[in-house]
């Protein structure tokens, strides 16, 4: 009796512990009032008209830029995997670790490195230099998620379409990647979500023509402090997490989450 | 590109094919000519060879030395692709997102042969395989027997010089691989097709094959017809491996026409049918299940050896007898269930062991 | 004729190697350019005095000579230990109930899931709505309700900060715990109970030691986390940092200090890429067991 009030306790105080700030954000996004009430008082979409064009332009380019850094990274990274688990190649601990180095290293860091070669490249505050700040992180991610998913195709497709008279590039087209395809989907989304929110590693190379969203919000509170607008792009921010949860569950069914996310970091 | 048209298919020929894992010899100067149109098993217990064997034929493996010949061509030094080689695999490997058709087609495709011939050879090959209403299918949507016959329509489609299939019938049940075997080798044949099959069952071997190739440690012990397998043995190791025999240790005394063989620790010498070994020697008598004669201890010939039942066990058409002989140890007699029937474990008995087969110990 | 035959087939592996070896050759070329180059260049240059160009290990001598520097790394790492350790134990039963019950794991998944999508920033607004001293939610209905007499300033200091990091963390740390605990088959700890232990016994005895490596894994993901996090430390800082990564990045933007930032990035940076190598060798082990 008392363990289950204990669990009932427990369990109320962390949901609520972890539903209370996003919530929050969604209803004070309604209220376009920085004074929030639970009560919910005035319903207004103010905060949302408010959004500034800056924003707007910000999130276009942190959707575009999400965007192609993964679709890039993805198109280097699988057949990078298929030379890796197919090629037998000697030298696959090597080069599987060198390019997962970059995902180990905190992205603070990587983006202080970056920032040193990227201002004489003149890459910094650019779209080229956001874009391949992300991809070195995706790189890693992509390989490790397509080196994963091609271990787990047996290679007797690939033998028997080479027997029947395909070429490595033809097997490559017509059977590896219509079958890894549905695995490299969901590849996608995670990278494109992470690229989506990914804050320390874009902090120093970004700039005023390359601002992704969530370093404009950053520095409008560090400026101004919070203003209803910046709420408002916040709980658009908190139901892109929502549509994103939903897609990978449709995808996955809720279940699998669990495990998928593990494979987010180590 | 249709250099190879379908129809009567080449002779393959191994020779001295080496293949080496680090410094084990997985294979070790395989020598071996199949005619074209005959149907070729390579039988072995697992990890002798067949597979790997196979594997260098079909260009999937490199291999260390030796040379492969489909006709006058030769191929080791092709890829896979380029070998027309037809391969059905163990768990068949059908395209998951293929349909059926697609499927059998897809080596014609990558001959380059124009669409309406294409569907024209996948109709006939759907045929040939009895799955005309199921084209459109994918290979989820079928049962394992349909898509067994899918990947052997598959390997045949596009006029291979030789089919290869790697135990295509071990993820069946036991009632469909029979059918299956029967269907396998009829289409063979329909097909004239130069076929290599790997094995580890001695079953589908002997029922399938023109020759039975079988393998140990990456050697070759002997090539046959089944029924030469079966009833003249070269080795001791294929007396055990083929069949469920008697051994029993003993001594070449006669030779030639017809051998005789004295037990070890018995003092008498049974006949055999036929010998491997020169006179003199010590050998094994091997005696199959089916040609031991049981009969009560008052009515036994002479030659017979006494022994007592140890187990009997019923298997519908036969009876499987044990029984223990002293100073031979088990031996397993197969006979009519009516003949047995006043016997009981326990009894006393008499074996006739006569018209065995004779190898080198 | 052999001797001919050998070198075709070693040709012909050459010509495989290479094949496949061009396919991970873009991978490699950019990780290499976009990745290894520039951290190799940073730890370079964290060893070149900015002025007169000559080697010198200055920077990291100045560095854990001034007590400021060390003060400040002592207090990262402090709170992203225990920021770990709160999360993990917080975290435990939850996981554990998301492992073992279906339902739970359908109908509570969506709130482990969604704040892992949420940029940090988001997280620190939520907070500030959450926890500001005057305008905040909880402190407003703990001062109505009578349980404070005046608002918690707690937000712009260091609590403030370990709450807006534990929110992450335990989400981390539920969502690995899940996963590892899942894999734990139920049917041991069920032995356990039917050999006598009590459940809770059971679990501390047959399940948690089984799922010790996602206790490993999701404690080296969230110390590294906190310790290189700059968005929360900065949006919730108080009067003195506390945080490392704000004393790099003032040295590296403020006050012109780069290859002093450098080296304190690289000091950084061994740390946390130790707690990740010292997660993977544990894990090893218990791999090989």
């Amino acid at each position: 009796m008392l363990a289950r009030l204990a669990w009932a306790v427990y369990l109320t105080v962390l949901l609520a512990w972890l539903v209370f700030p996003i919530a929050l954000v969604v209803i004070a996004s309604f209220e376009g009032d920085l004074q929030v009430s639970l009560a919910l008082r005035q319903f207004s979409l103010d905060a949302y008209r408010a959004i500034p064009r800056g924003y707007w332009e910000s999130f276009r380019f942190t959707v575009s830029v999400a965007a192609l850094a993964t679709v890039c990274s993805l198109l280097i990274s699988v057949p990078a995997a298929w030379g890796l688990v197919r090629g037998r190649l000697p030298e696959r601990g090597v080069v599987s670790n060198l390019v997962l180095l970059p995902d180990i290293v905190p992205q603070l860091i990587l983006g202080i490195a970056l920032l040193t070669v990227f201002i004489p490249l003149r890459l910094s505050n650019s779209f080229a230099g956001v874009l391949l700040a992300l991809m070195a992180m995706n790189l890693a991610m992509g390989l490790r998620f397509s080196e994963a998913l091609l271990s787990g195709m047996a290679e007797e497709y690939e033998q028997a379409a080479q027997s029947l008279g395909a070429g490595r590039l033809t097997v490559f087209r017509l059977i590896v990647l219509p079958m890894i395809a549905p695995g490299v989907a969901i590849a996608a989304l995670f990278l494109f979500m992470q690229n989506l929110i990914v804050f320390e590693l874009l902090f120093f190379i970004a700039g005023p023509r390359a601002t992704p969203i969530s370093i404009l919000l950053f520095s409008d509170i560090i400026d101004r402090g919070v203003v209803p607008q910046a709420i408002g792009m916040s709980a658009l921010l908190v139901y892109a997490g929502i549509a994103f949860y939903a897609a990978v569950a449709m995808l996955l069914g809720p279940k699998y989450l669990a495990g998928t996310l593990m494979s987010r970091k180590g | 590109m249709d250099a190879h048209p379908p129809g009567p298919s080449q002779s393959v020929s191994l020779r001295h094919v080496l293949k080496k894992f680090g410094s084990f010899l997985a294979v070790r100067d395989l020598s071996l000519e199949v005619a074209a149109g005959e149907f070729v098993t390579l039988l072995g217990p697992s990890g002798c060879g067949k597979t790997t064997t196979l594997r260098m034929i079909a260009g999937l493996m490199p291999q260390d030395g030796g040379e492969i010949r489909f006709g006058d061509r030769r191929v080791d030094l092709l890829p896979a692709n380029r070998r027309n080689v037809g391969l059905v695999f163990q768990n068949y490997a059908l395209f998951p997102h293929m349909t059926v058709a697609e499927n059998i087609g897809f080596g014609l495709r990558m001959r380059g042969w124009p669409k309406a011939k294409q569907q024209a050879q996948i109709d006939r090959y759907l045929a040939l395989v009895r799955l005309e209403g199921l084209a459109g299918r994918k290979p989820g949507q079928l049962s394992g027997g349909q898509q067994q016959r899918v990947a052997v329509a598959r390997a045949l489609a596009f006029g291979p010089d030789l089919v290869l299939l790697d135990e295509p019938l071990s993820n069946l049940d036991a009632k469909l691989r029979e059918q299956v075997r029967i269907d396998l080798r009829a289409i063979q044949r329909e097909a004239r097709q130069t076929t290599l099959f790997v094995t580890h069952d001695q079953v589908e071997a002997l029922a399938m094959s023109d020759r039975v190739v079988l393998m140990n440690q990456g050697e070759i012990e002997q090539i046959g017809a089944p029924q030469e397998l079966y009833t003249r043995p070269a080795t001791e190791f294929a007396a055990r491996f083929i069949g469920a025999n008697n051994l029993i240790a003993g001594q070449l005394v006669e030779g030639g026409e017809a051998p005789r063989v004295a037990i070890e620790g018995q003092d008498i010498a049974l006949r055999a049918s036929s010998s491997a070994g020169a006179v003199g020697q010590t050998v094994w008598l091997c005696v199959r299940p089916e040609q031991v004669k049981i009969s009560a201890i008052a009515e036994g010939p002479p030659d017979a050896v006494a022994a007592r039942l140890t187990d009997m066990i019923f298997q519908g058409g036969t009876m499987l007898v044990e029984a223990a002989a002293p100073g031979i140890g088990k031996l397993r007699a197969e006979c009519p269930p009516a003949e047995v029937a006043q016997l009981r474990p326990g009894d006393a008995v008499m074996l006739s062991l006569d018209g065995g087969h004779v190898v080198a110990r | 004729m052999e001797l001919a035959e050998g070198a075709l087939r070693r040709r012909r592996r050459r010509q495989d190697l290479l094949f496949f070896r061009l396919c991970t050759a873009p991978a490699l070329l950019l990780t290499l350019l976009v990745g290894i180059a520039p951290l190799a260049l940073m730890l370079v240059q964290s060893f070149i005095d900015q002025d007169s160009e000559a080697w010198t290990a200055r920077y990291y001598v100045d560095s854990f000579t001034s007590s400021f520097f060390t003060r400040t790394l002592m207090t990262t790492l402090a709170m992203a230990a225990g920021v770990a350790a709160c999360a993990i134990v917080i975290g435990l039963p939850m996981a554990y109930l998301l492992a073992r019950r279906s339902w739970a794991r359908n109908l509570l998944m969506p709130v482990i899931t969604v704040p892992r999508m949420l940029p940090f920033v988001v997280v620190g607004y939520a907070m500030i709505l959450l926890l500001a001293p005057m305008t905040g939610v909880l402190n407003k209905l703990l001062v109505d309700w009578g349980i404070l007499a005046a608002p918690l300033f707690i937000l712009f200091d260091w609590p403030g900060q370990a709450l807006a990091f534990g929110y992450s963390a335990i989400v981390v740390a539920i969502g690995i715990l899940t996963g590892v605990l899942m894999a734990v088959d139920p049917q041991l700890e069920d032995a356990a109970v039917s050999l006598g232990a009590s459940r809770l016994r059971g679990f501390f005895t047959v399940t948690l030691p089984l799922g010790m490596p996602g206790v490993i894994a999701a404690g080296a993901l969230i110390f590294t986390a906190v310790t290189t996090a700059y968005s929360i430390p900065v949006m919730l800082a108080g009067r003195v940092p506390y945080m490392i990564s704000i004393v790099v990045a003032t040295n590296l933007l403020t006050l012109e200090q780069p290859h002093l930032a450098y080296a304190q990035a690289v000091v950084v940076s061994v740390i946390a890429v130790a707690a990740t190598a010292f997660a993977q060798i544990v894990l090893s082990r218990y791999g090989r067991q």
